[in-house]
């Protein structure tokens, strides 16, 4: 054998385990910075979601409807447990509290615009209520939350509903970051701040210190609107059970619960990726609480972090949310392609950013046309699924027309394993 | 004249005798058929059936080139996925009636319910009488002729055949996807022989006709929201 | 699926075994269970009609009916296949039969068929001319009832699940129903938080709690309550509801399941098809119920 003929073999080894590239990268970043990474949109990590789940259609033993010639009613009534003057919107998709701030002025005019054809609801977000964000939207929600940026009575004034924020999906525990890039001066202006500092929110309400005062808030917001308006607590899904028994304590209309999927404009990575659980499940434990409670007729659920399209909508009704919040759904329909970079102010379309010439990117009307057909589209999406359940109105959905597709979703959830009768522990729903 | 006495047999038996007598006399008269159901299912393609009394569901399903006249009330799908031949029905017939058939002529001379002609391929459909909603109801072909009052959406969403009606407010009772025209020489020509063959009588003139749309059928909207931009609480502060 | 039927004399006759004789030209749409309510009448005698599931149940019976009223005659009970079907009469005050409903149903294995004012449920697993065979139906001069026969489409075949079904919330209501409910799950969670019993994995029993609740709250205004269920229940159905003083019907809006009527000689008649009729009348054509219809007799 001649040994310098033969060559040299190189094998090859490829990272499945812990040393992968992205791994290696988060290194390079506290070694060259010592600080922790903030970057935008939320959670890139695979967590379960609704596509664990699948919805039984109607055969022989019940009757479809006509998916096109048939109609199958859309409209939803939230936060009817004490509001005099409940939120009525004509189908269950609400626009998530995104601040102008963190989106450009003509992203928040482009969606508020959404609302007025499809007749929903819009909330402003951690920034303050944009003038020209209330003067277009159908129905404005509004948010109070610990940093109180640009809020003031008048606010409380121009709400058709009030959210009372104690966290959200991405950063559940934490508060909001806004990048001083991204602090104009019309942004300070109506933040009532000062130009270009970097904010970083305060995590409590300075005017509530926990529940025990907050029954006390709630019964003073009531009586400044009138009692009119419906107030929701919103959440970050954490410890669901407690937390959602003391919304319903401290007298809450309605709970916005946002799932461990949600985005925002600035968040740390460990936040997003480490903090809360996904909403399929949280959904579940805020539905199975209530019942317990024996609240879930009145007390209104919101649900959002990562709903997607229809199927997500009709699936998150079944088991027992009245409507969904989309985010970044509704930012990718204006043309976000989710690069993440939304807090380095720089987004390439005009929307996660302040920099006048990017800007002008951004088409409002266009913009506003293509979220309204995104809400269009995924209410025909959850219809058709309706329909095809036999149910000729969207809430009448029901947890029992599901069955999971995997042992996870059916260990998280309580509903059986297609094909099956199966389920972990206690069953959601009836058997049948 | 053939007589079967129905009163004590099963549907199956029924049509087996009435089958053997078509063959051996051409035809025959059922009695006390008590609104039985599947009478007359599947005929030969001869002869001619008298049914003294009432029939229940799929009267003369499948039919094939036989005369066949209930003198009392038919139930529902009277007549359905018909090929060939006469249905007459002297009295009135449950919903669905004639549903998919493919030809022949059916005459219902009194009132029929909902879905009459359902998906109805070819022949012809005479209701002397009312007519119940969603007449005519995704028609492929075929003429469905109302004399009476129409029901509400009329002709949803055909895609072939005609309607004819002469109900004064035709205009607001028909469905999406279709329109009301005026009827045309030919049509008139034919409604005149049908109506002269079956003794009715009626001015095919007065009738105006249901067709489907063959362009800008409307995009099917599953979602119609009712704005009330009104009610926000910004409008009264 | 099912097959129901409803009718009201004002001639004074034997309103039972015509029922059962209008049933039994429908049996072909249900050969799973059968049943038919009738109201007579009215008398001071309550009567109860109960399903028991074992004989030394009836003395757990007896002492719940002691503590809301007093029996008037010993229970005449009937072993018919798997179960007893007791009858009792007993004076009790009206404000009472509601709670002694509630409490009869309340205990496993005892299960309320009928309680109330001249007013009787006849109901068990089979056909019809099984129940008219097994179960000895009084057949007095009474002024309307309702009747049903029973495919069985999602849950179990047991003779509880049997119509006409009748509620605590409002004892004197029955009802039969022919369709399917889309929404029962739901329907069901709402009615346990308002405290009713489910007996049943049947959805009809969820619409007998759901129109009985509705008359318990609006005062006994059975067409209200109708137009209510008709919008409530999601799915195909026609529903007869009847109470000792009114009769009525809701029909679903896409009118897939058939109801008929048809009036001749003071009697009124309500059917799946059109052949129920000629029980009564040879020759006969019955109009056919507009989708959406809701509509209601007074007695």
């Amino acid at each position: 054998m001649d040994n310098e003929k033969k060559k040299d073999f190189e094998p090859k080894d490829i990272q499945h385990g812990i040393w992968n590239k992205e791994t290696i990268s988060e290194i390079d970043y506290k070694a060259q910075y010592g600080q922790h990474r903030i970057r935008g949109c939320g959670a890139t990590r695979y967590m379960p979601t609704f596509n664990d789940i699948m919805i039984l259609p109607s055969q022989l033993s019940r009757l479809s409807l006509d998916t096109y010639r048939e109609s199958c009613e859309t409209k939803t009534i939230l936060g009817r447990r004490t509001a005099t003057k409940p939120l009525e919107i004509e189908t269950p998709i609400m626009i998530a509290g995104m601040s102008y701030g963190a989106l450009s002025k003509e992203a928040k005019i482009a969606l508020a615009k959404a609302t007025a054809v499809t007749g929903i609801v819009i909330s402003n977000g951690e920034g303050g209520l944009l003038p020209e964000e209330r003067q277009y939207s159908y129905r404005q929600s509004v948010q109070i939350l610990p940093s109180r940026f640009g809020f003031s009575k008048r606010s409380l004034e121009a709400a058709d509903m009030l959210e009372f924020l104690v966290g959200i999906g991405a950063k559940p525990g934490l508060s909001g970051h806004l990048m001083g890039s991204k602090i104009s001066e019309e942004i300070a202006e109506v933040r009532q701040l000062p130009v270009g500092i970097d904010l970083h929110s305060h995590p409590r309400h300075g005017d509530a210190f926990g529940a025990d005062d907050m029954v006390v808030k709630m019964d003073q917001l009531r009586e400044l609107t009138h009692g009119e308006v419906p107030i929701f607590a919103k959440i970050a899904a954490g410890r669901v059970r407690d937390d959602v028994k003391i919304a319903v304590k401290v007298g809450a209309d309605g709970i916005i619960l946002d799932g461990a999927q949600g985005g925002t404009g600035a968040a740390p990575v460990m936040a997003t990726n480490h903090l809360g659980i996904p909403t399929m499940p949280a959904l579940v434990q805020a539905v199975r609480t209530l019942e317990e409670m024996g609240m879930k007729n009145e007390v209104s659920i919101i649900v959002s972090g990562g709903i997607t399209d229809g199927s997500d909508l009709a699936k998150a009704l079944a088991i027992g949310a009245d409507a969904v919040a989309i985010g970044t759904g509704a930012m990718v329909a204006m043309g976000c392609r989710v690069c993440l970079r939304c807090h380095s102010g720089k987004c390439a379309f005009g929307i996660g950013t302040q920099d006048p010439e990017l800007r002008q990117r951004l088409d409002i009307e266009e913009a506003a046309e293509r979220v309204a057909n995104y809400i269009k589209a995924m209410t025909a999406e959850a219809v058709l699924l309706a329909k095809a359940a036999g149910k000729t109105k969207l809430k009448n959905l029901e947890r029992e027309d599901l069955r999971t597709l995997t042992l996870e979703a059916c260990a998280m959830t309580g509903i059986p394993l297609v094909g099956s009768n199966f389920v972990f522990g206690e069953r959601f729903g009836f058997e049948c | 004249m053939e007589y079967i006495d129905a009163a004590n047999l099963k549907s199956t038996e029924l049509n087996k005798e009435i089958i053997s007598k078509l063959e051996r006399y051409g035809e025959v008269t059922v009695q006390n058929p008590h609104s039985m159901h599947n009478v007359a299912a599947g005929l030969p393609t001869q002869g001619k059936v008298v049914i003294q009394g009432s029939t229940g569901f799929y009267t003369g399903g499948f039919m094939e080139g036989t005369t066949l006249q209930v003198e009392g009330n038919a139930g529902w799908y009277a007549g359905d996925n018909m090929m060939e031949g006469e249905l007459l029905i002297s009295k009135n017939t449950g919903c669905n009636a004639g549903t998919y058939i493919c030809g022949g002529n059916i005459v219902v001379y009194g009132n029929t319910g909902s879905r009459v002609g359902y998906g109805m391929k070819g022949g012809t459909i005479i209701v002397c009488g009312s007519a119940g909603p969603w007449a005519g109801q995704m028609t492929m072909g075929g003429k469905l002729i109302i004399l009476g009052k129409a029901g509400s959406k009329m002709g949803e969403s055909m895609y072939k055949g005609a309607i004819f009606v002469r109900d004064p407010e035709a205009g607001e009772k028909i469905g999406s996807n279709v329109f009301l025209d005026i009827i045309k020489a030919d049509e008139e020509q034919e409604l005149k022989d049908l109506f002269a063959r079956y003794d009715i009588t009626a001015d095919p003139a007065e009738f105006k006709v249901v067709r489907p749309m063959q362009t800008g059928r409307h995009t099917y909207v599953l979602f119609n929201p009712d704005l009330k931009p009104e009610l926000s609480r910004k409008m009264s502060v | 699926m099912c097959g129901i039927a409803g009718l009201i004399n004002r001639q004074g006759m034997d309103v039972s075994s015509k029922l059962i004789e209008m049933l039994s030209l429908i049996q072909h749409r249900g050969p799973d269970a059968s049943g038919i309510s009738v109201y007579g009448s009215e008398t001071d005698e309550v009567s109860l009609r109960v399903s028991v599931k074992r004989k030394d149940m009836e003395e757990v019976l007896l002492n719940i009916v002691g503590q809301y009223g007093t029996v008037l005659s010993p229970p005449v009970s009937q072993w018919i296949k798997n179960a007893i079907f007791s009858e009792l009469q007993l004076a009790i005050d009206d404000a009472d039969i509601p709670l002694l409903h509630a409490a009869i149903n309340s205990i496993e294995g005892l299960y309320v068929h009928s309680l109330g004012k001249g007013m009787r449920v006849y109901k068990d697993g089979g056909t019809i001319a099984d129940l008219n065979n097994n179960h000895k139906i009084i057949n007095s001069i009474a002024t309307h009832g309702l009747g049903h026969v029973r495919m069985a489409t999602e849950s179990a075949e047991d003779i509880n699940a049997a119509h006409p079904f009748v509620s605590p919330f409002y004892p004197d209501l029955s009802i039969v129903h022919n369709g399917q409910f889309t929404n029962y799950f739901n329907l069901r969670r709402y009615l346990e938080s308002k405290r009713a019993i489910f007996k049943t994995l049947n959805d009809s029993e969820a619409a007998s709690h759901l129109i009985a609740y509705a008359m318990r709250e609006n005062g006994g205004d059975l067409e209200d309550a109708l137009g209510m269920a008709g919008e409530e229940l999601d799915g195909v159905f026609c529903i007869i509801a009847a109470t000792s003083r009114q009769i009525g019907f809701v029909r679903d809006k896409l009118g897939i399941k058939p109801l008929l009527l048809f009036e001749k000689d003071g009697l009124t008649m309500l059917g799946s098809e059109q052949i129920e009729f000629t029980a009564l009348f040879p020759d006969v054509y019955a109009e056919e119920i507009e989708p959406g219809e809701v509509r209601v007799w007074n007695i």
